[in-house]
């Protein structure tokens, strides 16, 4: 089978996981920010999948499990709990508001398609859909980390860089050596933990977990 | 002789470190400590005193290479002619202030750590030798930096006094923007030409764009003002040199203003070469304008040291005024006329150095006697210390530029090379420019002399103000021998002023290419040559002969007193009562030194805008005073309106500046996102 026929398909899920992304932008509540997580975990599942079908390379598959137990079971279900125990609003709260987000958030998707365009040229296949969305990924990754104020979305914008990260190894190398994306995996999994816990440890203390009483510690 | 100049270079170098260590070794014998560590300096500035003289007229320059490097540069002193002259001037000082300090430095045991004194004191030496000894710029920022911090811990030596911190922490300061000036034009200087070593430049850094030797220049006249205490760059040196011990001010202002000075003529003169004409003009006005205003603040200060430390902005003005000179005739080709300022203004950095240490160990002397800086409190000094006070006066002769002391015979040079700049062919501006720098050099001699009247007249004459100075003795033997020895060089200089220019005749060769010898005169005359410079420009021949002038100097002294002791008659009658006009007279009946240089004050009221509050007492009614309280000033006009505003903005940009610093982590966060995203945009 050649790379040409699933051409089509893998460039729609690399869409999908961009249209994820704004999705994580859009939602109001918590739970369907974590929903978004969730969906866009699944994404990177069927396309490493898909990859590995159709570069025959196997290592690909035991990506897609990794991905599928870390990124759709064990960080959603902690950041759930994360919620449960602590949010007693479950909106989220951002600095800008929506419409300035969406508009910033194109403009870093504008950005990446410029940024990148410079570095890879066209018909360069896989490459030229997957490093753009991405940059986009890590950008808006970050951007999330900054705009959003409840601590656990802080996670999610890590999440979603990582996402990015992870998106431009196997889009570029067609698979990243492993045990490089063990270590990802292990790193924002550890994240996630320690977040959790200190998420509960906060809330205990404080009852409050909005970090602009972070504030009050500066000298 | 090399090998012999090479071994005396190491015996200088090596006996000020042995010193240091040893002096603060022995901190807790402070006797000995004082007298080991002194010895050391003494013996080094020895043998600095034979190296210098002996490189000079042997007109070699010295290379010693040492056996370590630094980025490529091998670690090297080199000794050229101009250094070797700078050498022979801090070793004639440090000599002096050596064998003064024996006595001096003995006030300080149980007071003070005098093992650090010593420590420092060496060191301080030291740096400075070995600043102008360096071949390459990264030796001589190095040691400029060691000489700057070594000289800061000097200025605090007395650190208990609040005072004292606040200079010292002005003087660093300071310090330190001068030195980002210098480092700056010295990286230019690598940059240009890949190379550290001054040798090297000299020949490259000739052929560098003019704007760009324009900027390397504006930087080291910066930064080196700054060190040298030009105006408005000068406002550490009153703060800083009275905080100091005296033999401490005595080298600050002695030599260590002359290291920036030697910095100066190094890259202005030796590495830059031909520059354009508005770097003189531009030295020449700053030269002027530190020469005239240092002396006018001078004369408004009663602490003794603070006017000196004022007077020797007046005397890098005067040094400067004599190099600028040398620059504009060099950057016109007039060589031979460039001669008569640069010797002129090497001539003043010799004499600055002798004169100016000279009166800072008289004034050390005083304080070690009476306790006190303010001259208002002494009076009298004369019976009761006459050495010193024999001394100062020869001081501050020298120091107003009257003959037959050395002030008069470079004071004189740079006159005639100021003359030079309006009768040679060089354009009317120049010929305008000259005569009104002359006329403003004869203004700061002619304040210099007033001011020196003052301090000479209220410390040493009449009876004493206060009970400190009616108890003060002569100060210990070793402290009037320093100032002999200074003393003596102020007459020597002065009279038979063909030694050092004999001296300086290879430093000369070396800038400009033309010995003074025998130009500028033979053995008992002081020349101003006949020369004809591009078939047009003529200077008129112009001569004195120092010698003839002490001849009827002590001629006339002579016959005067002579006439004195033939015809007047001194009546001492007095017989009190009646009136009363015959009562005793009393020290609350002197002239002060304020009411002695108010006249001055009211004259440039302009410039020093002077404020006055009056309070009065009284008894009932305002007919009847009991106490009238007086409180003068003059307005500090560099530091309103200058560093104050500076300050000012300063302190509002940082206080912006701290907005960045909010404490928000989401804030940070988005540092770290808006470089990058803008590094996407912009640095693809």
């Amino acid at each position: 089978m050649g790379m040409q026929n699933y051409q089509g398909f893998v460039n729609f899920l690399i869409t999908l996981l961009l249209v994820t992304t704004f999705l994580i932008i859009l939602a109001r509540r918590l739970n369907s920010v974590i929903m978004a997580v969730i969906i866009q975990g699944l994404l990177l599942v069927a396309l490493s999948a898909t990859l590995g079908w159709t570069t025959g390379i196997h290592e690909m598959y035991i990506a897609a499990v990794l991905t599928l137990v870390v990124k759709v079971l064990i960080i959603p279900v902690v950041l759930i709990k994360a919620v449960n125990i602590v949010a007693i609003k479950r909106e989220v709260e951002s600095f800008l508001n929506m419409k300035m987000t969406l508009l910033f958030a194109v403009c870093l998707v504008f950005i990446s398609y410029l940024a990148t365009g410079q570095v890879i040229g066209k018909g360069s296949g896989l490459l030229h859909g997957a490093l753009p969305v991405a940059v986009s990924l890590m950008l808006i990754g970050l951007f999330l980390m900054i705009n959003l104020r409840f601590p656990i979305m802080q996670i999610v914008g890590l999440f979603v860089m990582e996402n990015g990260i992870f998106l431009a190894g196997i889009g570029t190398t067609i698979g990243m050596p492993l045990v490089i994306e063990l270590g990802i995996f292990m790193d924002i999994m550890v994240g996630v933990l320690i977040m959790g816990v200190l998420v509960f440890r906060i809330n205990q203390s404080f009852d409050i977990i909005d970090r602009k009483n972070l504030r009050n510690l500066r000298g | 002789m090399p090998v012999f100049d090479e071994l005396l270079l190491i015996v200088m170098l090596t006996s000020l470190l042995l010193g240091a260590l040893l002096s603060y070794v022995l901190h807790k014998k402070p006797r000995l400590s004082i007298f080991v560590g002194f010895t050391f300096a003494n013996l080094a500035c020895l043998a600095g005193l034979v190296l210098g003289p002996a490189i000079l007229l042997s007109k070699h320059s010295l290379d010693v290479i040492l056996p370590w490097s630094v980025f490529g540069t091998s670690l090297q002193f080199s000794l050229n002619p101009l250094a070797a002259f700078f050498i022979t001037v801090i070793s004639v000082l440090s000599l002096s202030v050596s064998v003064f300090s024996y006595g001096y430095a003995s006030a300080y045991i149980g007071k003070q750590n005098v093992g650090v004194l010593g420590l420092f004191y060496n060191l301080f030496i030291f740096s400075m030798l070995a600043l102008i000894s360096s071949s390459n710029t990264f030796m001589f920022l190095f040691f400029w930096e060691v000489m700057s911090l070594v000289s800061y811990f000097l200025v605090v030596f007395e650190h208990q006094d609040y005072e004292v911190r606040r200079a010292g922490f002005i003087y660093i300061v300071m310090t330190h923007i001068g030195t980002a000036f210098i480092a700056i034009a010295f990286f230019l200087l690598y940059k240009e030409t890949g190379s550290y070593d001054f040798a090297q430049y000299s020949s490259i850094a000739h052929n560098l764009s003019p704007t760009l030797k324009s900027v390397i220049f504006i930087l080291v006249t910066l930064g080196f003002g700054t060190k040298a205490g030009i105006v408005p760059l000068h406002i550490w040196l009153p703060k800083a040199h009275p905080a100091a011990p005296s033999n401490v001010s005595a080298l600050m202002s002695g030599v260590m203003l002359k290291t920036a000075i030697y910095g100066f003529i190094r890259i202005a003169m030796d590495v830059l070469g031909v520059g354009s004409v508005w770097w003189g003009v531009l030295i020449l006005i700053i030269g002027a304008v530190s020469a005239v205003l240092g002396v006018m603040y001078a004369l408004m200060e009663h602490d003794i040291k603070r006017l000196l430390a004022y007077h020797s902005v007046e005397n890098i003005g005067i040094i400067l005024l004599g190099i600028g000179a040398a620059l504009v005739f060099k950057s016109y080709g007039y060589n031979n006329l460039a001669l008569i300022g640069l010797t002129a203004g090497l001539f003043h950095v010799l004499n600055h150095a002798v004169f100016k240490g000279l009166l800072f160990l008289g004034a050390g002397a005083v304080h070690y006697a009476t306790h006190t800086r303010n001259i208002e409190e002494m009076g009298g000094l004369l019976k009761r210390m006459p050495w010193t006070g024999f001394f100062f006066l020869i001081g501050s002769l020298a120091i107003s530029g009257i003959p037959p002391f050395n002030g008069f015979a470079s004071e004189w040079l740079t006159f005639q090379a100021l003359l030079a700049l309006g009768s040679a062919k060089l354009g009317a501006t120049m010929n305008i420019i000259g005569p009104a720098l002359g006329a403003a050099l004869a203004l700061t001699g002619a304040l210099a002399a007033a001011c020196f009247v003052k301090a000479f007249g209220i410390m040493f004459l009449a009876i004493p103000r206060s009970v400190n100075a009616e108890k003060a003795k002569e100060v210990p033997r070793t402290m009037l021998v320093g100032m002999g020895l200074l003393a003596l060089l102020c007459l020597i200089f002065g009279v038979m002023p063909f030694i050092v220019i004999n001296l300086l005749s290879p430093v000369t060769y070396s800038l400009i290419g033309i010995e003074t010898i025998p130009l500028l005169g033979g053995y008992s005359w002081l020349n101003v040559p006949p020369i004809v410079g591009q078939g047009v420009a003529v200077i008129k021949p112009n001569s004195i002969s120092p010698p003839m002038v002490l001849a009827a100097l002590v001629l006339s002294v002579l016959l005067i007193s002579l006439f004195i002791k033939k015809f007047a008659k001194f009546s001492m009658v007095r017989i009190d009562e009646t009136w009363n006009c015959g009562t005793d007279l009393t020290s609350e009946m002197e002239y002060s030194a304020t009411s002695f240089s108010n006249p001055i004050r009211i004259m440039f009221r302009a410039i020093f805008q002077p404020t006055r509050e009056t309070k009065k007492e009284f008894v009932l009614k305002p007919y009847f005073t009991s106490r009238i309280k007086s409180q003068g000033a003059i307005k500090p006009f560099f530091e309103d309106h200058l560093y104050r505003p500076l300050l000012k903005f300063f302190l509002k940009f940082a206080d912006k500046v701290t907005a960045l610093q909010s404490g928000s982590i989401h804030l940070y966060l988005g540092y770290i996102f808006a470089t990058l995203v803008a590094l996407l945009i912009f640095a693809r």
